[in-house]
């Protein structure tokens, strides 16, 4: 379980600057194997709290705890999802996806081996000695999920990873990740500006407020896995995702 | 092997017809200097083909493989020197952005102030030697590869230095695994760049004051009023660096094909 | 620390290293920061510096400034036309891939060593690189840009005015100030081959005579003479930006 105890950040250009608050007292519990999307306003502090997670920044004040051990710097038990897919462009996919067992010591024979049923789970077998730029972004974000995935974290946390694919690739990719999770559950966080994808990924949608922000509300989302075909038209599905606008929308308007 | 879909690297077609204009402008060139070598007299300008002829002789002579010799030495002395000293510091400068504002002002004077200018103070130094030489070919080349190599490694993307520290690397992982490859593109193309200025440090020292290797010949046959010896000997030299600019720039394009070419020199 | 101050700081504290090296070596042929400063003094008053510096200015410039139209307006010609570059494109790389200086006994059998000898130098040292420069900018005009400007009717001439030009521009500057540093060298280089009079031979000539301090004060006034004019370019490109944008 992932826990949030009050934890306040406030991003410096340099050490000594003042800074602008971007998180003031956030609290929140993931529990295992749940999939939360955060949703909130540009700049609210979305990937920040991922980072928090990972170990990359520590809160001002607060902490962070994993299953009730405080987080002091990376290289915990998760993998990351960058929104820029972050490749190494001297690498290619079979590499790329080996990086963290490389950076573990891990024999080559047998990392790639694990790479490679991993770049064959993430459906991109036959492109193993490809270089990312001779890649889709959607394969490249392919790339970047089997390279979180190859070290078998508990925790996957995704950063916007789907925001720069075209609707049709970014479906799939949806569809792909929910089948992941299915067939090997993991505790996921999933940062996304989508009101549509945060509802159709997540079990549970927790709501960001405007800088410095906190968590405005969460909500369950009252369906069951596995979902039905054609969630466009469940009413649930509907609906909550009409809330969720219009809570958005209110935010919106109050700030202005 | 079999091509894949992705594998197809995507380059135009040139135009057929761009090597008969290209042949067109070189013959209408070598025509011109042809006609005004002839007017003028083979001591003034010497024609194109007594420069060819002159070119000829002179690459059966021992004389232009000795001096080529010596000068080369120098050469590769001088510029594995740069290499070795320019690349380390550079990569060290770039990672320390403190130690490279510090230095910034002086390399930056470096860079622009003509290293000619101390090659009478290295014949002091050191006399007239081989070693003299490969230190000019040393001073030409040094600067440019520590600012082109610091600036590369400034520049690595800060985002996979993140991404890394997420998946737990340590430092040094992420110097090895991060900032090395990430630097090879500037790296390279430091070593071009440093390549080319030391050949110009190669000539500018034999040239000036020294009188050695190939730069030599050149002062001799022009004290000899042999002038065809002398543009012979020019287009050797010019053929040299173009063939190996060329060849740095492929193999930079070959090592390092995932940087698009983006300097302009 | 302001990024001037930190390189005020950074020159004061390279002057009191020198210095101190300097003495701990004590050797000849590396004068002390001092001793080059009074050697500088020296040259000053007897008014050497200014005389053979004007001959060298009246060389850069001349070969400069050629170097500026020519090499801008033939890179912006290559980036225009594929035709041109095609054609021009490896007189280009041979130019920028060569050891400048061996043409210069080339143009002594040609022009003798003469003062249009050393401004012919001076422009072919700086010519290419701003060719090279224009190319690139004016081939890295945005091709969406230019999609807009057509969509909306643009003449070819609207297009190179509007587009191409302010989007080639920073290219085409720092080409001039990559080619001004070149001149220079070039300047000094061939000065120290073939002139009589000019920087680059007062360097020669104390050279031979085994005055080191006497040469590194002529390399500072190099060094401040390429700090002046770049100034002076930087001003001149100024001028023509306000008087354009009139």
């Amino acid at each position: 379980m992932i826990t949030f105890h009050d934890c306040h950040f406030a991003y410096r250009a340099h050490p000594t600057d003042a800074g602008v608050l971007v998180l003031d007292g956030i609290d929140l519990q993931v529990r295992d194997y749940e999939i939360v999307s955060v949703l909130g306003p540009s700049g609210c502090g979305k990937t920040t709290l991922l980072r928090m997670i990972a170990g990359l920044v520590r809160p001002d004040r607060g902490e962070v705890t994993i299953d009730g051990r405080a987080v002091t710097g990376p290289g915990r038990d998760c993998g990351f999802v960058f929104q820029d897919h972050a490749l190494l462009p001297w690498a290619d996919v079979l590499s790329n996806v080996a990086f963290g067992l490389e950076l573990r010591g891990v024999g080559r024979v047998e990392r790639e081996d694990r790479a490679r049923a991993l770049v064959q789970t993430v459906g991109l077998a036959g492109f193993e000695r490809a270089y990312p730029r001779q890649l889709s972004g959607g394969m490249q974000q392919r790339v970047g999920l089997a390279r979180a995935l190859a070290l078998e974290p508990s925790t996957l946390l995704m950063d916007e990873p789907f925001g720069s694919l075209d609707a049709q690739t970014r479906r799939s990719l949806q569809d792909d990740l929910v089948r992941l999770h299915a067939a090997a559950p993991k505790t996921i966080v999933f940062v996304t500006h989508s009101v549509d994808e945060a509802v159709r990924l997540g079990d549970r949608v927790v709501l960001l407020g405007r800088r410095p922000s906190r968590v405005e509300a969460s909500f369950d989302v009252p369906l069951r896995r596995p979902r039905p075909e054609g969630l466009d038209s469940v009413p649930a599905f509907v609906e909550m995702k009409r809330d969720l606008w219009a809570r958005l929308r209110s935010q919106a308007e109050a700030a202005s | 092997m079999t091509t894949r879909t992705w594998d197809r690297r995507v380059t135009p077609p040139r135009d057929p017809a761009v090597w008969r204009w290209r042949l067109a402008v070189a013959m209408a060139l070598v025509l011109v200097w042809e006609i005004l070598g002839r007017s003028a007299g083979t001591l003034l300008l010497p024609s194109a083909s007594a420069t060819a002829v002159a070119l000829a002789r002179l690459l059966v002579s021992a004389a232009l493989w000795r001096a080529l010799a010596s000068s080369h030495a120098a050469l590769v002395l001088g510029f594995a020197a740069a290499a070795v000293l320019g690349a380390p510091l550079g990569l060290v400068l770039g990672r320390r952005p403190a130690a490279g504002r510090a230095l910034a002002v002086q390399l930056d004077a470096l860079m622009v102030t003509p290293m000619s200018a101390i090659i009478p103070l290295v014949i002091l130094a050191a006399g007239l030697s081989l070693w003299t030489r490969a230190f000019v070919v040393f001073a030409f080349a040094a600067p440019v590869i520590v600012v082109t190599v610091e600036a590369g490694a400034r520049d690595v993307d800060t985002r996979l230095v993140e991404m890394a520290r997420a998946f737990g690397a340590s430092p040094r992982q992420i110097a090895r695994r991060i900032i090395l490859p990430a630097a090879r593109p500037a790296l390279l193309t430091a070593l071009r760049l440093g390549l080319g200025r030391a050949f110009s440090g190669m000539v500018v020292s034999e040239l000036v004051l020294m009188a050695a290797g190939i730069g030599g010949l050149i002062l001799r046959f022009q004290a000899d009023f042999d002038a065809a010896s002398v543009y012979a000997v020019v287009v050797i030299v010019v053929a040299e660096a173009v063939a190996l600019m060329k060849t740095a720039a492929r193999l930079e394009r070959r090592l390092a094909p995932w940087q698009p070419p983006g300097a302009v020199t | 620390m302001t990024p001037r101050a930190a390189g005020a700081a950074s020159i004061v504290v390279t002057a009191l290293a020198w210095e101190a090296a300097a003495r701990l070596v004590a050797s000849p042929v590396f004068p002390p920061c001092s001793a080059v400063l009074v050697a500088l003094g020296a040259l000053v008053r007897d008014g050497q510096v200014f005389t053979n510096v004007a001959a060298s200015l009246a060389a850069l410039t001349i070969g400069f400034g050629a170097a500026a139209g020519i090499g801008a307006a033939v890179g912006a010609a290559m980036g225009i036309s594929s035709r041109t570059d095609d054609v021009l494109g490896p007189y280009l790389d041979a130019g920028l891939a060569s050891p400048m200086l061996v043409y210069v006994p080339v143009l002594i059998t040609i022009g003798g060593a003469s003062r249009a000898t050393e401004a012919a130098t001076v422009f072919l040292y700086a010519v290419f690189a701003i060719a090279a420069y224009a190319r690139a900018g004016v081939r890295g005009a945005s091709a969406p840009l230019i999609e807009m400007a057509r969509a909306f009717g643009a003449t070819r001439a609207q297009v190179l005015r509007r587009i191409i030009w302010p989007g080639a521009r920073p290219t085409v500057v720092a080409g001039l100030r990559v080619g001004l540093a070149l001149a220079v060298k070039g300047l000094v280089t061939g000065e120290m081959l073939i002139a009589s009079n000019g920087i680059g031979a007062l360097i020669r000539l104390y050279g031979g005579r085994f005055q080191p301090a006497r040469v590194l004060a002529l390399l500072l006034v190099i060094v401040v003479m390429t700090r002046l004019a770049t100034a002076a370019l930087g001003t001149i490109e100024r001028r023509a930006a306000s008087l354009e944008a009139a």
